[in-house]
């Protein structure tokens, strides 16, 4: 049973011979000074997860209270127009961090990542989770109060974006495990 | 191993030969599984908790009642507890020698104090702050001692989970 989390050494990296002759534009990636930086350095790599786990949560938090609002629980007294303008505010400004964050996290191991069937589902769910929370932020901005109980619709609608979010966990969660050497 | 002091590593040892940690590890996906439910518990909690650090610290719900907030909340932070409780140990109670090996993990122990002292902020809040809660409870800017709590608390549970992603690296 393998549970270690860092980074495979370049060292260790398998088939040098075979990338060079079938470069692609990972390899490239993986080859940039940059994550080059991220992939040696011993706490560069942890520390970028933490700032993107960190700001996860605040993400997931605000697209959450917006749906849960949406679907006729509201956590407070906020009119629902109100809610959706904060919650713009903070699931942009998290998604930002997260996407800077990701992007280093993904160049460093940029040829293992891009195979890895985790973490392209986790990018298929954040991508259909960030278009579902823009539908519904424009639907709820035109209400100037909090619904009693949402419509059938609204409520599945916003019940699916809860579920891409969790999903999106999820992912997150088995990026480290799917691989060969652990199933 | 060795600077362990040697009542927890006893205790390490007796956990090892225990059931539940024989059913953990005999396979390679439990942990994982877990894992994931300790992930999803902990934007639960953190996150509950950190939008009425917010409020506290008069960044996000200004127009909210603090108290009411704090009603509404309160049932997912402990939903969040729970499920990060029962899937923390259940995670500690797989590998605490070996496999992820908690018990000599010194990351492991700060985590561990981290969410004490977090608690203990929270409960010095509750019987100091928060008991006269209806003076301030509508009121933009919270007392200087809320803004203490909520700052502190904003500090240690990111501390709690900069430690436990640390936990793997270290």
């Amino acid at each position: 049973m393998d549970r270690v989390f860092v980074g495979i050494s370049r060292k260790n990296q398998t088939g040098e011979n075979e990338r060079r002759m079938e470069p692609n534009i990972f390899d490239w990636i993986y080859d940039l000074p940059i994550s080059v930086i991220i992939a040696e350095g011993t706490w560069q790599f942890p520390l970028l997860e933490v700032i993107h786990i960190y700001s996860m949560i605040f993400l997931i938090t605000a697209v959450a209270l917006f749906d849960l609002s949406f679907m006729g629980f509201p956590v407070g007294v906020e009119t629902i127009s109100r809610m959706a303008r904060m919650a713009l505010r903070w699931t942009w400004v998290c998604f930002g961090i997260n996407a800077v964050s990701g992007t280093l996290l993904f160049m460093s191991r940029a040829p293992e990542y891009a195979g890895n069937w985790a973490f392209q589902l986790k990018l298929a769910l954040v991508f259909v989770g960030m278009i579902a929370h823009t539908i519904i932020l424009r639907k709820a901005a035109r209400w100037e109060t909090v619904p009693a109980m949402a419509s059938g619709v609204k409520f599945l609608m916003a019940g699916v974006s809860l579920l891409i979010w969790t999903g999106v966990i999820v992912a997150s969660r088995w990026i480290a495990y799917a691989i060969p050497e652990f199933l | 191993m060795n600077e362990m002091p040697e009542a927890w590593f006893m205790f390490c040892q007796a956990v090892e030969t225990t059931w539940l940690h024989r059913t953990m590890s005999s396979t390679n996906w439990y942990f994982p599984a877990v894992e994931t439910f300790h992930h999803i518990g902990m934007v639960l909690l953190v996150g509950s908790i950190s939008l009425f650090d917010l409020r506290l610290l008069g960044v996000a719900m200004k127009g909210q009642s603090v108290s009411r907030l704090a009603d509404r909340l309160l049932p997912t932070t402990w939903t969040g507890f729970a499920v990060m409780l029962v899937t923390g140990t259940l995670l500690f109670v797989t590998s605490p020698l070996s496999g992820q090996q908690y018990c000599p993990n010194a990351t492991f122990r700060l985590k561990l104090i981290l969410i004490g002292l977090a608690g203990l902020n929270m409960a010095v809040f509750h019987f100091t702050v928060y008991r006269r809660v209806g003076e301030w409870d509508k009121a933009h800017s919270t007392p200087l001692g809320a803004k203490l709590v909520g700052s502190l608390s904003v500090i240690l549970w990111a501390g709690v989970v900069a430690a436990g992603r640390w936990i793997g690296f270290s």
